[in-house]
């Protein structure tokens, strides 16, 4: 037995040591470097994939041509100045000299050329292609200006600038799984599905940008290990942890942000064709039944907002002031389901809060008669099932609500005129969105979305329920982590003590 | 007057066995402290499931996520919905989903397995073939799959159990079968005229049962284990019913709020494995067959 | 001929199973041309990205032009991430490997110990060991892996919670990530191991022969070693092979709980985005694999035991 004391011993001895040893990660001596934490891997490389896991790595790898900011303003970044010509139907991009990509090759009028045709392309998938196909041609004048023909004049031009970061044609073969572009950052290091690394560029054209050395970003399991990588200093950064969190991280000194701009929200969508849904009084009802407020201070604790349309107050609409079960019953008899109904919910199981979303409603809609069955499906089948209108009713999300309301109506697959997946379909709602979209007199475009909110509020075939912030929680000693209007991390601007 | 024990006569071959096997081998199962205590955490988890009737789904019962008090025992979780109620569901859920698709997947195995080792040649080789490919995948993956084929739910989940059950079931009725089928008894019959349904029926298949009920309080346990785990990936009962699986998932969020919430619904879980496998450990040793041909009390 | 016969069948077997997981990739609902085109995305999109995927041609055709590409050695690519098929696996296999094999090691050690200590010791030892076993063969891996997060991540800030890491970069860090998930995969088959350690030495403890050394003054843990483990060791090395494929299984949900970068968070993740060449190549090799080991271990057992070649 003596000996196979020493041979426990001695593994145990062992494994102490590792312990006492292992857990906190060194930081490379004097280099700058932020550790950064998310449950989502990056998709792929190709900027023109909007997809959540991608957000980490599109602003610090590649460079877009203008930046929009809180007030939908564009700010210079390769593009440096600009002017409509030909009544608007032009508008000439100047663009920055001393540009070059990771290969070092310059940067060019070409490039943004080649770039809006790659966008346009739809076996490229670009999730603003349809922004894009306002552009009727790209005509280079020389090396550093650009013109962009459009077919009539475009009041969200500049949104679809925001977004077009700028590809290297060099390096699109193997774009998906080596970046090619202008950024603040390159590429050193990858393992699929765990981490990544960014290493600053030094031929970047904002000099003093980035003050970071290097970015790790690392993949975490949930959200249960995205806090514990936190408060374990495993890491400096974690992005989109769960609201619950927030009040005890705050109370143990973390910052947390929370970008508010509202690009992303809930919605709940009825196919307009089917059953009960067909009449809109039923749809009024139901969107009266749910509570907005609820939701908000259980899933969000209070972070979110309720909503009830995407944008700001519209002038001269009356807004309901919350949930309202009595006027929703009425409504119900008034259309003939007095005794409620059953219906099939679908719910995208990987959106946090959605599933709770689903419970809520369900809880809301039970006393007056309506009993929902919930579907929860990932998201490839829910997709198909959206796309095909092949649902009676759905929680969903859309995003890119905070830019021109042109971008939103036109673009978005619920609010669109043409080809809407809740079959709404409406001539006086199309002209409606085609005014907004055709004219750039701010009154009468107003005076049109002002006439869109009402329909959206009346027809309820879109019903908004609450804003989604993105939240970011920083530890003490970071500094400087700004977004774009999309909820983008921005890390060029990051310190670390 | 000294009768001869029940069953089998001590120190005789196994043979055809006539109805009053039962008691004792019930008798067995209870002699053993680990059958006794498997029994009695099973009738437990029953009991539990059945009388604790609370509402599961109603909202706003209690303030989210309150820890334990007398009149939440488990505390509430994150819509105020009370625990114990939503566990007792989830060992509702549970047990039915895996007693019925074992049942059903047992049952079409054994009876392939019963066939294909009394007929063998060309019938057992392909049967075999069908019973071994789904060898390589792990349960879960089947499950996975065959949860995003037939949409999610306790109906996906079964249909994933009753197929990972049914080979194992195949295969303990096949290796019975081949046995049996050469026994003096099986031949008697056959010269006899018996066809082969009755020799089946009457003859192999109460010789081959005890082996299959051992299989199916294993089974069982290896079913509440894989409902449990698809429903923690999401994929099994959905929101609002409660199973023990998506409890202990949603749970971990809450882990520092309301460690409660994570504890109880896992505790349930061990409760009810450890119930099994002990009763199945009970089980084999009473249904052991060197036991059986002793006439052991 | 025995030989001959048994490669023949795994052939037909292999072939079936081709099918069979090409038919389940295909019948999941959804696409991967719906994972990529983005929320909102137009039919023409959705077109365009379905034929530069290969995924409008005829199922049949589709899957005679992946069975053609497998048989020269060429798995695909992923159509979201680009890597191909085998670089994805190669880099997955060695977490996978890692994790099973440090598992493997674990369960081995913890549970032959105690299994051989509560056989010779007896009393309080052989209750510790059952009570352990039976625990750990009823607790759900899940669980486990919840209770160790807690425990050891969340409140006592000892390990990292999840994630991996190089154990030739970085071996401090590999290892202290690679504990929790090891622990937790190794405590079911620790169960195993223990309850069959014990079992059978037990068993051995009371045959004639061991009475007999005892009998001529041989201490008991001397007798174990040097009598009743040889005899055991070869039955537990089928019981663990038969485990291990159970232990594979655990490996999934475990991987997906600490974000271990193995086959089976592969896996999972491929199914989510309907990545048909990720999802068809693993699990291809995931059947070949086990396929293999079978005809090998059928190998075996026909040269050792010269009645099954002539059954």
């Amino acid at each position: 037995m003596t000996r196979w004391s020493v041979v426990v011993a001695a593994a145990v001895l062992i494994a102490l040591a590792a312990l006492a040893v292992a857990p906190v990660p060194p930081r490379a001596g004097g280099a700058s470097v932020l550790r950064y934490a998310l449950t989502g891997d990056i998709f792929n490389f190709d900027p023109t994939q909007l997809a959540d896991g991608n957000y980490i790595m599109i602003n610090q790898l590649y460079d877009s041509l203008i930046r929009e900011d809180q007030d939908l303003h564009p700010r210079p970044r390769l593009a440096t100045s600009w002017e409509f010509l030909d009544n608007g139907l032009v508008l000439r991009l100047h663009l920055r000299r001393g540009v070059v990509f990771d290969s070092g090759r310059a940067f060019g009028a070409d490039d943004v050329v080649y770039n809006i045709h790659r966008y346009q392309d739809p076996a490229v998938g670009a999730n603003v292609r349809l922004q894009a196909l306002s552009v009727k041609d790209v005509r280079k004048v020389d090396d550093a200006t650009v013109d962009l023909v459009l077919d009539k004049p475009d009041p969200a031009i500049f949104d679809l600038l925001d977004f077009l970061y700028v590809v290297d044609r060099d390096g699109v073969a193997g774009i998906k799984t080596t970046p090619a572009g202008t950024g603040p950052f390159r590429l050193a290091g990858r393992v699929p599905g765990t981490s990544s690394e960014f290493a600053a560029f030094d031929r970047y054209w904002d000099k003093g940008t980035p003050a970071l050395d290097r970015v790790d970003v690392r993949v975490v399991a949930d959200d249960p290990a995205l806090i514990a990588n936190l408060t374990s200093r495993a890491v400096d950064v974690i992005q989109g942890p769960q609201p619950i969190h927030l009040q005890s991280l705050k109370q143990q000194g973390y910052r947390v942000t929370v970008e508010t701009s509202s690009a992303l929200f809930f919605d709940v969508l009825m196919n307009v064709t089917r059953g009960p849904f067909k009449d809109k009084r039923v749809r009024e009802a139901i969107s009266l039944a749910i509570d907005r407020g609820e939701f908000v201070r259980l899933f969000f604790q209070g972070i979110g907002k309720p909503a009830w349309l995407p944008a700001a107050r519209a002038a001269h609409v009356t807004y309901p002031t919350g949930v309202d079960a009595a006027r929703a019953k009425t409504l119900l008899a008034q259309a003939g389901y007095a005794g409620g109904f059953s219906t099939t919910m679908l719910v995208p199981a990987a959106i946090p809060g959605a599933p709770a979303l689903g419970q809520v409603i369900q809880s809301d809609l039970a006393p007056l008669g309506v009993r929902v069955r919930l579907e929860l499906i990932d998201l490839a089948q829910i997709r198909a099932r959206w796309f095909g209108s092949d649902f009676e009713m759905t929680i969903h999300q859309y995003g890119r609500a905070n830019r021109d309301p042109d971008s939103l109506l036109r673009g978005a697959v619920v609010f669109r005129p043409q080809d809407n997946i809740t079959r709404y379909d409406s001539g006086a709602y199309a002209a409606l969105v085609d005014r907004g979209a055709t004219t750039m007199d701010p009154r009468a475009r107003g005076a049109a979305y002002g006439e869109v909110a009402k329909i959206l509020l009346d027809e309820a075939f879109t019903v908004t329920v609450a804003a989604q912030p993105r939240i970011f929680v920083t530890a003490p000693g970071v500094d400087g982590l700004t977004t774009n209007l999309e909820g983008m991390p921005i890390l060029g601007g990051v310190h670390v003590r | 007057m000294l009768t001869p024990p029940r069953g089998a006569p001590a120190g005789a071959p196994r043979g055809p066995r006539a109805g009053g096997a039962l008691p004792p081998v019930l008798r067995r199962l209870w002699a053993q402290p680990g059958g006794r205590l498997g029994v009695c955490l099973l009738a437990a988890m029953v009991v539990v499931a059945v009388a604790v009737r609370a509402d599961p789904v109603k909202m706003g019962v209690g303030a989210p996520l309150e820890t334990p008090t007398w009149t939440h025992p488990f505390g509430t979780d994150e819509f105020g919905r009370d625990i114990l109620a939503r566990t007792a569901e989830g060992l509702r859920i549970s047990l039915g989903v895996s007693l019925g698709a074992v049942s059903v997947g047992g049952a079409v195995g054994a009876a392939l397995g019963l066939l294909a080792g009394y007929w063998r040649g060309f019938a057992d080789i392909v049967v075999s073939r069908v019973g071994d490919i789904l060898l390589p995948y792990p349960p879960i993956l089947v499950g996975i799959a065959l949860t995003a084929i037939l949409g999610p739910g306790a109906v996906g989940v079964a249909v994933a159990i009753a197929v990972v059950s049914f080979p194992l079931f195949l295969r303990v009725a096949r290796a019975a079968s081949l046995v049996e089928r050469s026994r003096e008894y099986v031949e008697a019959a056959r010269a006899l005229g018996a066809d082969t349904a009755r020799i089946l029926g009457r003859h192999l298949f109460p010789n081959v049962l005890p082996p299959l009920l051992t299989q199916f309080a294993v089974s069982i346990a290896y079913a509440v284990i894989l409902e449990a785990g698809l429903s923690f990936l999401g994929v099994g009962v959905q929101p609002p019913q409660a199973s023990l699986g998506s409890l202990l998932s949603t749970a971990r969020t809450y882990l520092e709020q309301a460690p409660a919430y994570a504890v109880f619904p896992g505790v349930f879980i061990a409760v009810l494995l450890l119930g099994l496998n002990l009763l199945s450990d009970a089980m084999r040793t009473a249904l052991d067959p060197r036991a059986l041909a002793r006439g052991a009390r | 001929m025995y030989f001959a016969s048994r490669v023949l069948q795994a052939v037909p077997t292999l072939a079936a199973a081709a099918v069979l997981l090409f038919a389940v990739t295909h019948l999941l609902p959804g696409d991967p041309a719906l994972v990529y085109a983005g929320p909102d995305a137009t039919p023409a999109v959705v077109a365009a990205l379905r034929q530069s995927m290969g995924l409008s041609a005829p199922l049949p055709v589709q899957f005679v032009r992946w069975l053609a590409l497998v048989l020269r050695g060429d798995l695909g690519k992923s159509v979201i991430s680009g890597y191909t098929v085998t670089g994805l696996l190669g880099q997955a296999i060695g977490p996978t490997f890692e994790l099973a094999t440090a598992a493997l090691l674990l369960s081995l050690l913890v549970g032959g110990a105690l299994g051989i200590a509560g056989a010779i010791r007896g009393g309080a030892w052989l209750r510790t060991a059952t009570a352990y076993s039976s625990l750990a063969l009823t607790v759900p891996n899940f669980w486990t892996a919840i209770l160790l997060i807690l425990v050891f991540s969340v409140t006592l800030r000892w390990l990292p919670p999840s994630g991996m890491a190089s154990l030739v970069r970085d071996p401090a860090s590999a290892l202290a990530l690679l504990i929790l998930p090891a622990v937790t995969l190794s405590f079911h088959l620790s169960g195993v191991v223990c309850r069959f350690t014990q079992g059978t030495l037990l068993e051995v403890l009371r045959e004639e022969y061991i009475r007999t050394a005892r009998a001529k003054g041989l201490d008991a843990a001397r007798t174990v070693l040097r009598h009743a483990m040889p005899n055991a060791i070869i039955p537990l090395i089928t019981v663990v092979g038969i485990e291990f494929g159970r232990l594979l299984g655990g490996v999934v949900i475990v991987e997906w709980i600490f974000a271990w970068p193995g086959i089976g968070h592969l896996i999972v993740q491929a199914i989510g985005n309907r990545d048909y060449a990720v999802i068809q190549g693993s699990l291809l090799l995931l059947t070949v694999a086990v396929l293999g080991v079978n005809l090998c271990v059928d190998m075996l057992y026909g040269l050792v035991d010269p009645r099954i070649r002539y059954s």
